[in-house]
C-alpha cells in the first residue's frame, strides 16, 4: 500500500498535471460562476477534452480541478447578486449577499475561498488516508439510514429557520409537495401535471433558486424606483483580517467534518451539507442573532462544508465503480474513455493511477488557493457598478442562468413563478430556506423510503428493530432532536426581540 | 415570358437541390438517456466513428427524463429529412408502450430501425460469499420462500427488472424486488448485503467476479458465455430473454435514399478496427444488424412484450 | 402592509390548495396502467403526497389557529389602500407584467431582441435616466453573452435567423474551439 502510494505520488508531481489542474480550476471557477450552468454541464462539455489528452493522470485531474472550481465559482454570484450559481451555494447567499450590501464582498468572497480549501484540503487527506475503511462505511448506508437521515436533516432545517417552528415547518411541506410535481420516482406516472408535458419533467432546481433568492432582490431594486445614484459600495471593501479568519477557524473545522460525514452518506450532496454547516455554525455562536445579516461565520461554516463533500465523495466510485451523483457519473465515463474500469480491482491493479488521481486532489487545493486569491478582486469589483446598471444585468443573468440550465423555456414560467413566490414569501415573512430544502431532499426521501419499503416485505417491525437498528435510532430521536433545537431558537429569537432588534 | 422563365429557373434550382448530397449538414442523434450512463457512452463513441462514414459530424443531444418519452417523443416530432435519429433501446420500443400512457407516438408506427448497434446478455448475480452457488439452489430457495428473497433492480421496466419479470413469469417464481437508481447502486446493494440477488451485464462484473466479491450464476441466451455458467435457456426460460438491444432509428418517413445510406454507413463503419477496440474498452460488443434484418428480431421483441404485459394485466 | 394579515393570507392559500390536491388526488395522479402488487412496485405514486398533503393541512390549521387565537384576523389597515395607488406599486405591477411578456416572448423574439426589451425597461423602471447607458449595457451585454454561451462554450440559446445573420462576420472572426 504504501508502495503504491509513493509511486502514486511520483506520478503526480507533473508540471504538466499542475497546469492542467490549474487550467480545470480556472474554467470551472468561471463556469461555476455563471448562474445557470451548472458543473455537470462544464463536464461533460469538457469530458471529450479530457480524452483527447490521452493521459489519465492529466484528464481525469482537470476534470476534478474544474468541479472543484465549479462549487467555489457557484459561491461568487451568491455573494455578489444574491443568485446562488448552483444547489450548493445555497446557504451561502443567506449571509454572504447580506455582506456585499454592507460593503464587504471582498472579505465574503476571501472567507468563501479559505474555507473551502482548508476544508477540502482536509477532506482529500482523509480520504486519501482512509479510503479502504471509507469504502466499507459507505457502503453499509443502505436506504433506511439514508432516508432517516434525510429526514433528521430536514428536520432540523425546518425547525431551525428563520420564524416560528410552524412556518419553517410549512415551507418544508411546500418545498416537498413542488418535489412531487412531475414523474413518480417508481412507476414514472405524472402527478400534478394536469395533462402537460412540460410539468411531467417537475420543476428544475436552477431557476427555483435564481426565481427564490435573485428576483426578489431586483424587485426590491424596482419598489425603490430611483437608484441611478447608489452603488453596492464605491469600493471592494477591506480585504479579510487574519484574526477574522482565526475566529472563525472552529467553525471550519466543524464544517469540515459535516461535510465529509455527509459525503460518506451516499445521496446527501452538497446543498445539505451547505445548510447542516450554516445551521451549526449558527447554533454554535454566541450571537446567533447576527446570522442572516451578514456574518462572516456563517459563510465560513457554508462553504467549508459543501467543499468537504468532494473527497468521499469519489470513494464509491474509485473503489468499487459506482457512481452517487451525476458528476462522479461523468467522472466514471471519463475514466472508461481512458480504458480505466473503476473497480475493486482498480486498486490493485492500477493503485498508483488511483492514488496519483487523489493526490493530485489534494495539490489541486492549493492551486486553487493561489487562482482564488487572484481572481476575487476582480470578481468584487462587480459591486462597484452603479446599480441602475448592475440590476439590468443581474435580470438578464436571471433569464440566461434559467435557459442554460436545460433549455427548456418552460423553466422561464418556473422561475417567474417562483420569483413571485419569493416576493410573496419575503413579505410573509416566511423563510425559504425549508422549502428549497424539501424540494432538493423530498425526491431522494421518498424514493429512499419507498425502498425502505420494499426491503422491509411485510416483517417491518422486526425489520427495523433488527437488521436496522441504525435507523430506528434515528427516526425516534428526530422529534426529540427536532423539540431541543425549536425550544433553542425560540429562546434565542426572544432575546434578540428583547435586545431591541424589533 | 421573363414570369415562364423564372419558374423554369425555380423548378431546375428545386432539381438540382434534391439531387444534392445527403448528408449536407450535422445530424443530430436524439439520446433519451442520463449523462455519462452507459449508453451515453455507447453513443458517443459510435457517433464519432460514424461521421467519418457520413461525411457529417453526428451529433448527441441528450434528452434525459420521462423515463425516455421526451427524447423519442421529440424525435417522433422532428422532421422525416433524415436529419434527426433516435438512439433507443428495445425495451422502450416495445415494452413502454404498455407501461406508459402515451399517446403522443407509437413507436412502431412512427420509427424505422436503421442499424441495431449492439446487444448486451444479462446474467443472474449473488455474493461469491452467499449462500447461493448455482442457479438451481436459489431457484429451489425461491420456491421454498416465495417473496422473501431481495432483488435489487434498477428501475422500472427496463434492462435489470424486465428479465426478472420474464423469469418470475416463466418459472413461476416470486421474489421481493427493491428498486435502486441505476446498475451501479443495484449492484452496491447486493455487495452490501441489502439485495440477495440482483442482474448485471457480465461486462460490468468482471473485476467484482476476478476479485472473489460476485458469483454469475446464469447468463441470457442460448449458448454458455461464461464457463461453468448455465444459459437461460438451459435453465428454462425462453432464448430471447434477457437481451438489451441498442438501436438506431429514423422517423418512419424518411426518403428510402437516405435511409439507405444511412444503413450502409453504419455497415461500413463495422469494418474499422479502431471502433471495435473502443466499444470492447467500455466492455460492449459490436454485434451489429443492419436495420431491415433487426425488423425480425423487433417483431419477436414485441410477441415476447405483448405476452408479458397480458400476463400481469391478467393475474 | 402589516406582515400579519400576508402571513395569513399566504397560510390560507397553501391550506386551501392542500385540501383542494387531497380531495381531487384520484385525477391528479395518474395510476400505471398495468398494475403491480406490493412486491414488484416499492410504494404507490399516491402514499407520499398523502402523507406531506397531511402534514401541510395540519401545520396550517396549527398556525391559523394560534393566529386566530391572537386575535389577528381583526385587524383592518387602511394604508393598504393608499399603497395601491402609489407610483411603487404600479412600478412593481408594470415589472411584472414586462418579465411576464418577456418569458413568453423569449422563443419567438430571440434571446438578444427579448432580453434588450427587458434591460431597457428594468433600467428605466430602476431610475436609470442616461438614454446611451441604457442602450449601451442593453446591446452589449446580450450580445457579448450570446457570443460567450454559444461559441465557447457550445449551448444554445434561443435566437431568431435575421439575429444570426447580423452576427455572422463577427463570429465568423473568432477562433473556433
Amino acid at each position: 500500500m504504501i508502495e503504491t502510494l509513493l509511486a502514486g505520488l511520483d506520478a503526480a508531481l507533473r508540471i504538466d498535471t499542475f497546469v492542467w489542474i490549474s487550467g480545470g480550476l480556472l474554467l470551472g471557477m468561471l463556469m461555476g460562476s455563471l448562474p445557470g450552468f451548472t458543473t455537470s454541464m462544464g463536464m461533460s462539455i469538457l469530458v471529450p477534452i479530457s480524452f483527447l489528452v490521452g493521459d489519465p493522470l492529466i484528464g481525469i485531474p482537470f476534470l476534478i480541478g474544474v468541479y472543484k472550481g465549479g462549487i467555489y465559482g457557484g459561491s461568487v454570484p451568491a455573494i455578489l447578486i444574491s443568485m446562488p450559481g448552483t444547489g450548493a451555494s445555497i446557504a451561502t447567499v443567506f449571509d454572504g449577499h447580506e455582506l456585499t450590501k454592507k460593503g464587504q464582498p471582498r472579505k465574503a468572497l476571501e472567507m468563501g475561498l479559505y474555507a473551502s480549501v482548508i476544508s477540502d484540503l482536509f477532506s482529500d487527506v482523509f480520504t486519501l488516508v482512509m479510503i479502504i475503511p471509507v469504502a466499507a462505511i459507505v457502503l453499509g448506508f443502505g436506504p433506511p439510514e439514508i432516508a432517516s437521515v434525510m429526514f433528521l436533516s430536514l428536520v432540523i432545517i425546518a425547525v431551525t429557520s428563520m420564524g416560528p417552528v410552524v412556518k419553517g415547518l410549512l415551507m418544508l411541506c411546500l418545498g416537498i409537495w413542488f418535489g412531487f410535481v412531475g414523474a413518480d420516482p417508481f412507476s414514472g406516472m405524472p402527478r400534478y401535471t394536469f395533462g402537460t408535458n412540460e410539468l411531467y419533467d417537475g420543476f428544475h432546481l436552477i431557476p427555483m433558486l435564481i426565481g427564490l433568492f435573485a428576483l426578489p432582490e431586483i424587485f426590491n431594486a424596482v419598489k425603490e424606483g430611483d437608484i441611478s445614484g447608489s452603488s453596492v459600495g464605491r469600493f471592494v471593501g477591506e480585504r479579510l483580517r487574519l484574526d477574522e479568519l482565526k475566529k472563525s477557524l472552529r467553525t471550519i473545522c466543524r464544517s469540515t467534518v459535516i461535510g465529509t460525514g455527509v459525503g460518506l452518506i451516499p445521496g446527501l450532496g452538497q446543498p445539505i451539507a451547505a445548510m447542516m454547516g450554516y445551521i451549526a455554525a449558527k447554533n454554535a455562536s454566541k450571537h446567533p442573532e447576527t446570522f442572516g445579516k451578514g456574518e462572516l461565520d456563517g459563510v465560513a461554516g457554508a462553504e467549508a462544508a459543501n467543499n468537504a463533500v468532494n473527497g468521499p465523495t469519489m470513494v464509491p466510485l474509485l473503489t468499487l465503480g459506482i457512481p452517487g451523483d451525476a458528476v462522479t457519473a461523468l467522472l466514471l465515463g471519463a475514466f472508461m474513455m481512458q480504458g480505466l474500469r473503476p473497480g475493486p480491482t482498480l486498486l490493485e491493479t492500477n493503485g498508483e493511477i488511483v492514488f496519483a488521481i487523489l493526490i493530485a486532489m489534494v495539490i489541486a487545493n492549493f492551486l486553487f488557493l493561489v487562482l482564488g486569491y487572484i481572481s476575487i478582486p476582480l470578481f468584487a469589483r462587480v459591486v462597484t457598478i452603479k446599480r441602475s446598471l448592475l440590476i439590468p444585468v443581474t435580470i438578464m443573468l436571471a433569464f440566461s442562468g434559467t435557459y442554460l440550465a436545460r433549455s427548456n423555456p418552460f423553466d422561464i414560467v418556473t422561475l417567474i413563478g417562483f420569483g413571485l413566490v419569493g416576493i410573496a414569501a419575503r413579505s410573509a415573512k416566511f423563510d425559504v430556506a425549508p422549502m428549497v430544502m424539501g424540494f432538493i431532499l423530498g425526491r431522494e426521501l421518498e424514493y429512499t423510503f419507498g425502498q425502505t419499503l420494499a426491503l422491509a416485505g411485510t416483517d417491518w417491525v422486526r425489520f427495523a428493530l433488527t437488521e436496522r437498528i441504525g435507523m430506528t435510532a434515528v427516526v425516534l430521536a428526530t422529534p426529540i432532536v427536532g423539540v431541543l433545537l425549536g425550544v433553542r431558537m425560540s429562546k434565542f429569537r426572544q432575546r434578540a426581540l428583547k435586545g431591541g432588534q424589533a | 415570358m421573363p414570369a415562364i422563365l423564372f419558374l423554369f429557373g425555380i423548378v431546375l434550382f428545386r432539381l438540382s437541390v434534391v439531387h444534392a448530397q445527403y448528408p449536407e449538414k450535422p445530424l443530430t442523434l436524439v439520446t433519451p438517456f442520463a449523462a455519462g450512463g452507459s449508453s451515453d457512452l455507447n453513443a458517443r463513441v459510435f457517433t464519432s466513428f460514424l461521421s467519418d462514414y457520413l461525411g457529417q459530424a453526428v451529433l448527441i443531444k441528450l434528452v434525459p427524463g420521462q423515463a425516455g418519452q421526451k427524447g423519442t417523443l421529440e424525435a417522433a416530432r422532428s422532421a422525416s429529412d433524415g436529419y434527426t435519429l433516435l438512439f433507443t433501446d428495445n425495451y422502450r420500443d416495445q415494452l413502454h408502450k404498455y407501461t406508459f400512457r402515451n399517446d403522443a407516438y407509437d413507436t412502431n408506427r412512427d420509427f424505422v430501425p436503421v442499424a441495431r448497434v449492439n446487444y448486451g446478455q444479462i446474467g443472474i448475480i449473488v455474493r461469491a460469499d452467499g449462500a447461493y452457488e448455482t442457479w438451481a439452489q436459489l431457484e429451489a430457495d425461491a420456491r421454498a420462500r416465495p417473496s422473501e428473497i431481495s432483488m435489487s433492480h434498477s428501475g422500472l421496466w427496463v434492462a435489470l427488472f424486465v428479465p426478472m419479470l420474464q423469469l418470475m413469469k416463466d418459472l413461476d417464481l416470486s421474489f421481493k424486488m427493491v428498486p435502486y437508481r441505476g446498475g451501479g447502486p443495484a449492484k452496491a446493494a447486493l455487495l452490501a448485503g441489502d439485495a440477495d440477488v440482483s442482474m448485471a451485464f457480465p461486462a460490468t462484473v468482471v473485476a467484482d467476479v476476478e476479485a472473489g466479491l460476485i458469483r454469475v450464476l446464469a447468463t441470457a441466451g442460448s449458448e454458455r458465455i461464461l464457463e461453468g455458467v448455465p444459459s437461460f435457456a438451459e435453465i428454462g426460460l425462453s432464448p430471447t430473454t434477457g437481451y438489451i438491444h441498442r438501436v438506431v432509428m429514423a422517423p418512419i418517413d424518411i426518403a428510402e435514399g437516405r435511409l439507405r445510406i444511412l444503413r450502409e454507413a453504419f455497415a461500413q463503419m463495422q469494418g474499422e478496427e479502431a471502433y471495435h477496440r473502443m466499444m470492447t474498452q467500455l466492455g460492449e460488443n459490436t454485434e451489429y444488424l443492419d436495420g431491415a434484418d433487426y425488423e425480425a428480431v423487433r417483431i419477436q421483441q414485441s410477441n415476447d412484450y405483448q405476452e408479458l404485459a397480458q400476463s400481469l394485466l391478467d393475474q | 402592509m402589516i406582515p400579519r394579515q400576508t402571513d395569513i393570507r399566504f397560510t390560507g392559500i397553501v391550506f386551501i390548495l392542500a385540501v383542494l390536491a387531497l380531495l381531487f388526488s384520484s385525477q391528479l395522479i395518474v395510476d400505471p396502467p398495468i398494475p403491480l402488487t406490493t412486491d414488484l412496485l416499492a410504494m404507490s405514486p399516491r402514499v407520499f403526497p398523502f402523507l406531506i398533503l397531511l402534514g401541510m393541512v395540519l401545520v396550517a390549521l396549527i398556525f391559523l389557529l394560534c393566529e386566530a387565537r391572537l386575535g389577528a384576523f381583526k385587524t383592518i389597515n387602511s394604508m393598504e389602500k393608499d399603497y395601491r395607488t402609489s407610483r411603487n406599486f404600479w412600478r412593481q405591477i408594470v415589472f411584472l407584467i414586462i418579465t411576464i411578456t418577456c418569458a413568453l416572448l423569449l422563443n419567438r423574439l430571440g434571446f438578444i431582441t427579448t432580453m434588450f426589451l427587458l434591460m431597457t425597461s428594468t433600467s428605466v423602471l430602476v431610475g436609470n435616466r442616461s438614454l446611451v447607458q441604457i442602450l449601451c449595457i442593453s446591446i452589449l451585454v446580450p450580445v457579448s453573452f450570446y457570443i460567450v454561451v454559444t461559441h465557447v462554450l457550445r449551448t444554445a440559446l434561443p435566437e431568431v435567423d435575421v439575429v444570426q445573420r447580423i452576427l455572422m462576420p463577427v463570429t465568423q472572426l473568432l477562433p473556433s474551439f
